[in-house]
């Protein structure tokens, strides 16, 4: 088939997606009807087009209502665009972005004793709040301040480790070092079910200040409501029972003033597609591989 | 015995007022509509209004238009498929903004063991073309089928023009399109 002009291909596309206004239109289609070249290469186009939507799973309709863009928002994302890169071009090749950036993940527990058995250093530990971890007639015995931020620091200790090749946990967590404020989207695809956006959840914001971070949440958390100073667990993403294996796909990029689009807010149907979403968008992304119990 | 006129008289004679070859013209651009959108599997129970907005379409520009196209036939059938672009166009961005299904017309609509299995074929194809396609292409296929864009989106999205995006898009698929032939899968009739 001969080659034809990137104009044409312009065309040819705007055509196929109803997106050409008359008098275009009626001058294309008399030579699409005149040019058998031409016509033979927007068969095709049509013919790929509608192959690919028949098989795409389309994760866009999941939106919220409203969440696409009106066209003043447009306007305002486009200004921010502009601004945004203008930022980014300020900082060179952003290598700071992508150099002060750790990820581990972790496995984490449906339950505190779950969790405390992957870390023996906390083994024989019973803080007020964990009742579980207190046989009868026994007391607390730790301090929960200290317990909380020595579960921490041993949380973060993943970030020093070599990242396993596949990780066996029916709970995760998503541990972080980062060196400035980034927005983080992190997207889980089982083996077996839909796939899910697990962070940001709906509404909220996915940009993390600079620091170390545990997401969802730090497992261990300590309160002191007027009850009594104490600990309480958070346990960390779940793993969809049946799944099988997962790809946990996690995307960083310095922060911007955007924040995320809508596209950006919903898990597509597998994770290379994803990534590139997430790379058009200027996102370094990583991979972890979960085993369901 | 009646006599046999070419379109492009039937056109001159329809322009001057003849009814009857107004009439004829209608009907031939009835049928070649509803062939050309039975062959795009347009589904039964939008065919007909289709087809009625192509003929519309087709009568219209016969009304302005002094000279016949030179193929009208061809010139029918893509006014067809302009029509048929319209409609899709219509459906997408009405289902992102009331519904959360994709439109009936595109979702999959493979039957029996046989063509599931052709159809899972097609689809292992599709996702190892689409892997095999430079990052810029897969991340415009990407925001274009899985994350429900439009062009101009995409194009506010990735910092381009919607020019720049239809021509990647053309680019995209066009490349697909090879890549799929070369495994044996002709888009135009694959499930």
């Amino acid at each position: 088939m001969t080659p034809i002009s990137e104009t044409d291909q312009a065309l040819a596309a705007a055509f196929v997606d109803g997106d050409l206004a008359e008098p275009e239109r009626t001058v294309f289609e008399l030579r699409l009807a005149a040019e058998p070249e031409l016509a033979a290469h927007v068969e095709g186009l049509f013919a790929t087009d509608e192959l690919v939507r028949r098989h795409a799973r389309r994760t866009g309709a999941a939106l919220p209502r409203g969440a696409r863009l009106r066209p003043f928002v447009l306007v305002l994302a486009a200004a921010a665009v502009v601004v945004a890169v203008l930022a980014i071009a300020s900082l060179l090749d952003d290598a700071p972005a992508r150099a002060s950036v750790q990820v581990a993940l972790r496995p984490s527990g449906e339950s505190a004793a779950e969790w405390i058995a992957l870390e023996p250093a906390l083994g024989g530990l019973r803080p007020p709040g964990l009742d579980e971890l207190r046989g009868p007639g026994e007391s607390a015995d730790a301090d929960p301040r200290a317990f909380v931020d020595a579960a921490r620091r041993l949380e973060l200790r993943a970030l020093d480790r070599p990242a396993a090749a596949e990780t066996t946990a029916a709970f995760y967590s998503i541990a972080l070092r980062l060196e400035a404020p980034c927005d983080v989207v992190i997207a889980a695809f089982p083996e077996r079910g839909p796939p899910q956006l697990v962070w940001p959840a709906a509404g909220a914001s996915a940009r993390l200040e600079a620091g170390e971070h545990v997401l969802p949440s730090p497992s261990f958390h300590y309160v002191d409501d007027g009850r009594g100073p104490r600990v309480e667990y958070q346990r960390g993403f779940l793993v969809p029972l049946g799944s099988g294996r997962v790809v946990v796909l996690v995307g960083t990029r310095a922060a911007r003033a955007e924040g995320l689009h809508a596209s950006q807010r919903v898990a597509l149907e597998s994770p290379s597609a994803q990534a590139s979403l997430l790379a058009a968008a200027g996102f370094e992304t990583r991979q972890y591989v979960l085993r369901e119990p | 015995m009646e006599s046999l006129r070419s379109s492009a008289e039937e056109w001159r004679a329809a322009r001057g007022g003849d009814a009857e070859a107004r009439g004829r013209l209608a009907r031939l651009a009835l049928d070649t509509a509803r062939r050309e959108l039975a062959r795009r599997r347009v589904a039964a129970s939008d065919l007909e209004d289709l087809a009625q907005e192509a003929v519309m379409a087709f009568l219209a520009f016969l009304d302005e238009r002094a000279e016949a196209p030179r193929e009208i036939g061809g010139f029918v059938k893509w006014r067809a498929l302009g029509v048929l672009s319209d409609q899709r166009k219509r459906l997408r961005v009405r289902s992102m903004e009331h519904s959360t299904e994709a439109p009936a017309e595109l979702a999959s609509g493979a039957a029996g063991p046989g063509a599931s299995a052709r159809a899972a074929e097609v689809r292992a194809a599709l996702e190892a073309c689409r892997e095999r396609l430079r990052p810029e292409s897969r991340a415009v296929l990407a925001l274009r089928y899985e994350g429900g864009l439009e062009a101009e989106e995409i194009a506010l999205r990735l910092g381009v023009t919607r020019n720049a995006i239809h021509v990647r898009t053309f680019r995209a698929l066009a490349a697909l399109r090879a890549c799929l032939e070369r495994r044996g899968i002709d888009p135009e009739d694959a499930p």
